[in-house]
């Protein structure tokens, strides 16, 4: 070790073969949106395309999202793949608030988006009412093309994202 | 000859066939238009009414007496249409009498945007009888916020249907212990299925309380 410490023995080819430069926020995101684990979690029919989506035809593996959590306390992404019954709300409202930070929500398909055909007296009209979303996926269920366009939004979404914003989120001034 | 006609067909199927296929145009112009008109208001379809035949219809008709006020056949179902009156309960206990033991379903209907319909509600009281292999139905009309007897003394399971037919209609029974909601939450206000009001009876308020708890929780 006489010849070197740390930064000694560094030299201008070591640099340009191994090390890359970067940001921070950047590495964070990046790792963030190549590992979206989402939560086993379907209300309706939209579910069943959230299945095939998930399945070796469609892939969601290929963006890393392949494993479905059945815990929420373990995901990062809840897909609400239905209609979201006011019986059913603040269930959906808990299993939100049991996943840990930073989380995603994906509305799937027109029930979860605005209450759908079902303008009903049963049925919540908009999951957005009680949840934030992210990304709101069009169809009566949309297709797992429609929910990976939605998922590739989502993870430029996250590329977008600054550690900054959870403390603005928060109130505290960076 | 038939080969030969079909070869060459006579001049007068020739001008039948210019005839049909020059026929649908004009009849396709005048459909366009018709469709773009407003659709009438919602009728009440009546299928045609029989008169009831069989021995054990004429028989029951036969028993109840006065209070019934029309009785019919249609679509192969017996209907008898009753009043709301001093004689409802015992009309019903003749019926259960009868054989029709069991009691499938209370159905409540609002008529308001119908056209002909005789009160403002209606309901239906399907029966099917067992031992008989029968099956029947009572109906009766009634104004807004009239109260019906209830006939949870005579079938046990005219319970939850009565408890249905208050909560999403707001039709109210009487000479029963309790009158509760039975598929809506407990604090819901008003009865979601009337339809004189745009709106749904009470779910933009129920959704708003819903929230706004949900908030509170967080």
């Amino acid at each position: 070790m006489e010849e070197g410490g740390v930064g000694v023995g560094i030299t201008q080819e070591l640099v340009d073969k191994f090390l890359i430069t970067t940001r921070l926020e950047w590495v964070f995101n990046w790792a963030r949106k190549s590992s979206v684990w989402p939560m086993t979690f379907g209300l309706a029919c939209c579910a069943i395309e959230m299945m095939a989506t998930g399945a070796s035809r469609f892939d969601m593996d290929r963006f890393g999202a392949g494993i479905f959590r059945a815990t929420p306390r373990q995901s990062d992404l809840m897909i609400v793949a239905g209609t979201v019954t006011l019986k059913m709300a603040p269930v959906v409202r808990k299993v939100y608030d049991q996943m840990p930070e930073p989380k995603w929500v994906i509305s799937m398909g027109a029930c979860a988006n605005s209450g759908g055909l079902f303008d009903s007296y049963s049925t919540l009209q908009g999951v957005d009412k009680i949840v934030p979303v992210d990304v709101y996926i069009p169809g009566c269920p949309p297709r797992p093309e429609s929910l990976l366009y939605g998922f590739m939004r989502l993870q430029d979404k996250i590329m977008k994202s600054s550690l900054r914003d959870k403390y603005l989120k928060e109130g505290i001034n960076v | 000859m038939s080969e030969e006609l079909k070869k060459n067909p006579s001049p007068e199927e020739n001008k039948k066939e210019e005839v049909k296929k020059e026929a649908p145009k004009p009849e396709a112009k005048k459909a366009a238009p018709a469709a773009k008109k407003v659709p009438p208001k919602p009728q009440i379809v009546v299928a045609p009414k029989e008169e009831p035949n069989e021995d054990w219809q004429k028989k029951l008709i036969g028993e109840l007496g006065d209070s019934v006020k029309e009785a019919y056949v249609s679509v192969g179902e017996f209907n008898i249409v009753v009043e709301n009156n001093e004689n409802y309960i015992d009309t019903f206990k003749k019926i259960k009498d009868f054989g029709f033991d069991y009691l499938a379903d209370i159905s409540s209907v609002d008529y308001l945007k119908y056209e002909g319909a005789p009160k403002r509600f209606g309901l239906s009281y399907h029966f099917y009888s067992v031992k008989m292999n029968k099956r029947m139905r009572v109906k009766v009309f009634l104004d807004d916020g009239e109260k019906v007897p209830s006939v949870m003394d005579i079938w046990k399971t005219a319970d939850f249907h009565e408890r249905e037919a208050y909560d999403l209609m707001g039709i109210v029974f009487t000479g029963r212990d309790s009158l509760e909601r039975i598929l809506l939450p407990h604090d819901w206000v008003g009865h979601p299925l009337r339809k004189d009001a745009d709106k749904i009876e009470g779910r933009e308020e129920y959704t708003a309380r819903l929230v706004r708890k949900l908030r509170e929780e967080d």
